[in-house]
């Protein structure tokens, strides 16, 4: 972090990297490979995601007021979705599948994870937009995803709400793109000022805390759903969970026992208060 | 840690998402400049191949 960061109860200040994660980094670097450049890879998602917005809104032809009713929905059910893909698929290994989801979560837990801490949440050069941006494919899975509703509502007689869900859909992906870039960029002078983003950070950084992360905060836009589904870090309503910026005032001080600290290679596995040694 | 280091370098999905990510780019240009209607199907063909195979091509080689 730097100087402009608010002190006192407010974002979790840099207290040092552990050995564990500098050693992390160091090898993670080292096995990125030579061809990757950061704003290719960061180009790309928004150059697809953006192409695929403006081939929707094309094809949106004067709507009707209850058409736009679809954009709420689609944010709602987003936000579920990426509450539930990050809680039970991101942090769990779940066997099988081709190992489809255990390689998201070895991206994410194993490494994500590993990368950034509490600690030290922030990316040092555009190389390390490899373990802060998801792969091109995923947006093209997740546009696939968004194809189906799309179609259904389309070849029902409302090309209107089918174009608005896809363009909405990858609109919510970019969003989440870009927000979780900012929880992770070094500088922090703007962002610290902007409604949302600053709540998502310091959100998220809390998150990135390994006595935290497999339970607490679990969204990557807006902490609506670990509001509704009391796994955020903060005792508060649902507008001050989405406009709480960087304030710690309201975090629970009741958390878990955890095993051993940053450095302990058992660090992050939960165990029940009354558990013995 | 060292498996999961392994893992990422030298993960097989980024040859499959490579061909997929090839695979929409071509889908995409063909889609866009049919419905601008802008070059010829064959021009539209070939813009589409070079940009969706070389887009495809780094992600593998960048080991995405």
């Amino acid at each position: 972090m730097n100087d402009s960061m608010p002190q006192n109860k407010t974002m979790p200040q840099n207290k040092g990297m552990p050995k564990r994660q500098a050693a992390f980094r160091e090898d993670f670097r080292q096995r990125i490979a030579t061809f990757y450049n950061g704003p290719l890879h960061v180009l790309m998602i928004f150059g697809i995601g953006i192409a695929v917005i403006w081939y929707s809104a094309r094809h949106i032809d004067n709507p009707a007021w209850y058409d736009w009713l679809v954009i709420p929905v689609v944010f709602f059910f987003a936000n579920l979705f990426e509450w539930w893909i990050h809680r039970f698929v991101m942090h769990r290994p779940i066997k099988g599948f081709s190992n489809f989801f255990m390689a998201i979560y070895t991206r994410h837990t194993l490494a994500h994870h590993q990368f950034f801490t509490d600690h030290e949440p922030t990316v040092d050069s555009t190389r390390d937009f490899r373990i802060v941006f998801f792969p091109p494919y995923a947006l093209v899975t997740f546009i696939l995803i968004a194809v189906p509703p799309t179609a259904m509502l389309i070849f029902s007689g409302l090309p209107n709400m089918g174009w608005i869900l896809m363009a909405t859909s990858v609109f919510i992906y970019l969003n989440y793109e870009f927000f979780h870039y900012c929880c992770h960029v070094k500088d922090d002078r703007l962002i610290k000022r902007i409604p949302f983003i600053n709540t998502i950070r310091r959100h998220h950084i809390a998150h990135h805390d390994v006595h935290l992360m497999m339970e607490t905060n679990f969204n990557l836009t807006y902490p609506f759903a670990d509001w509704l589904f009391r796994t955020s870090d903060l005792n508060r309503g649902v507008l001050g969970h989405l406009f709480n910026g960087y304030s710690a005032r309201q975090v629970k001080r009741k958390r878990r026992k955890v095993i051993g600290a940053a450095d302990d290679p058992r660090a992050g596995i939960a165990r029940a208060p009354n558990a013995t040694k | 840690m060292a498996a999961v280091s392994k893992k990422i370098k030298r993960s097989s999905a980024s040859l499959t998402g490579g061909f997929v990510v090839g695979l929409a780019v071509i889908s995409l240009v063909l889609l866009i400049t049919g419905d601008l209607g802008v070059w010829q199907v064959s021009t539209r063909w070939i813009v589409g191949f070079v940009l969706g195979g070389a887009l495809g091509a780094w992600v593998r080689i960048s080991d995405l």
